[in-house]
């Protein structure tokens, strides 16, 4: 279909704003850090269930580990990354297992969220409710809104 | 003014386009205003968010993150005898909304109950008043009757805070910041052995679904 001087311009314009609003939209985080860790971490081998792949390209997992606290608590901290340019709201939550596989019920396992600016990297940790947690899983996902 | 096919073919376009835009507005009004009742998880992303209030998830994410920052502090460890009695003295509301303090004392009792690092009493209370005073008055008439006091467990700890609120507003963008402090003390020496503070920020110019 051929379009008129008016609307081609239209076209135009609107093309000029959107790449003008996606410029001011985009700020990234630079990051340093030591290139030879001084801590060393207790790496967990993991196992990811993706149902979101827009999320997954998004979100990335850098690493999970964990250790222990206060004598008998386990404690793990996932690595993220924003792989975006710009800002992205994600929600997380932790479900904590005993060591026959049974989920550990609990009051306050909320949702929490985690605004992340392009190209952060950030780190969310939990602790276990109890020391009869074993096992852990991590949910994510993308803001609801 | 003359009529010519190529400005009668922009106006045709121009015309479909605000049909279009029109009825696309026209559905999502009406859906969004037939939003039938229903159940959300009160610990889950879709709950309403608001800026005047300290919502559920507000209560839950500043009760969970500070659970999990007594918890790794090693400062309940510190007491003699494990598992430690702790009792909830002042939570001070410096707010401007009149808010119930026991949704955020309520559930890191719960949770640190529940952990068995701690344990709560309900017949201790700050100024006299206790949780529970059946199980008060039950132990004070044991007392009577069997003529001798009976063991009953002094805190070792006590946790105390603060919730105060900061307001500011850029156009018609607000944001609101709630303050959550608390701290728990050692009775024995009056320190306080862990403090710790959570900020909840929220931002915008009106209510919403989700977050």
């Amino acid at each position: 279909m051929k379009h008129t001087p008016i609307v081609r311009r239209g076209f135009v314009a609107i093309a000029a704003l959107s790449i003008a609003l996606f410029a001011a939209c985009t700020t990234t985080v630079d990051t340093v850090e030591r290139a030879e860790p001084a801590g060393t971490r207790q790496a967990v081998d993991d196992h990811r269930i993706t149902t979101d792949r827009s999320l997954s390209r998004i979100l990335e997992v850098r690493a999970v580990n964990e250790a222990t606290v206060s004598n008998d608590l386990l404690r793990v901290q996932v690595e993220l990354r924003n792989t975006r340019r710009g800002l992205r709201r994600f929600n997380y939550q932790f479900e904590w297992f005993d060591d026959e596989g049974m989920i550990i019920q609990q009051a306050t396992t909320p949702w929490r969220s985690l605004p992340m600016e392009g190209g952060e990297i950030a780190t969310i940790t939990g602790v276990a409710p109890n020391p009869r947690v074993t096992d852990f899983r991590l949910k994510l996902m993308s803001s609801t809104r | 003014m003359q009529i010519t096919p190529e400005s009668s073919r922009t106006r045709s376009i121009l015309r479909r386009a605000v049909t279009a835009s029109a009825l696309g507005l026209l559905v999502l009004g009406a859906a969004a205003g037939c939003r039938p009742a229903g159940y959300v998880d009160p610990g889950g992303p879709r709950t309403i968010v608001t800026l005047d209030d300290i919502n559920i998830q507000d209560w839950n994410q500043a009760a969970d993150i500070m659970i999990d920052s007594l918890l790794t502090s090693g400062a309940l460890e510190q007491a003699p005898e494990q598992p430690s009695v702790m009792a909830v003295s002042r939570i001070v509301n410096n707010t401007s909304i009149q808010v119930d303090t026991n949704m955020l004392t309520g559930k890191i009792r719960r949770d640190l109950n529940q952990s068995g690092k701690v344990l709560t009493t309900t017949t201790i209370g700050l100024g006299g008043r206790v949780e529970d005073p059946l199980a008060e008055s039950e132990r004070e008439y044991r007392e009577f009757m069997e003529d001798r006091p009976t063991e009953q467990r002094r805190p070792y700890f006590t946790l105390s805070g603060r919730i105060m609120e900061d307001q500011v507003r850029a156009g018609r963008t607000r944001q609101t910041t709630y303050i959550f402090q608390l701290a728990l003390t050692e009775v024995r020496t009056g320190l306080a052995l862990w403090e710790d503070e959570v900020q909840i920020t929220k931002q915008g110019t009106r209510p919403a679904i989700g977050w």
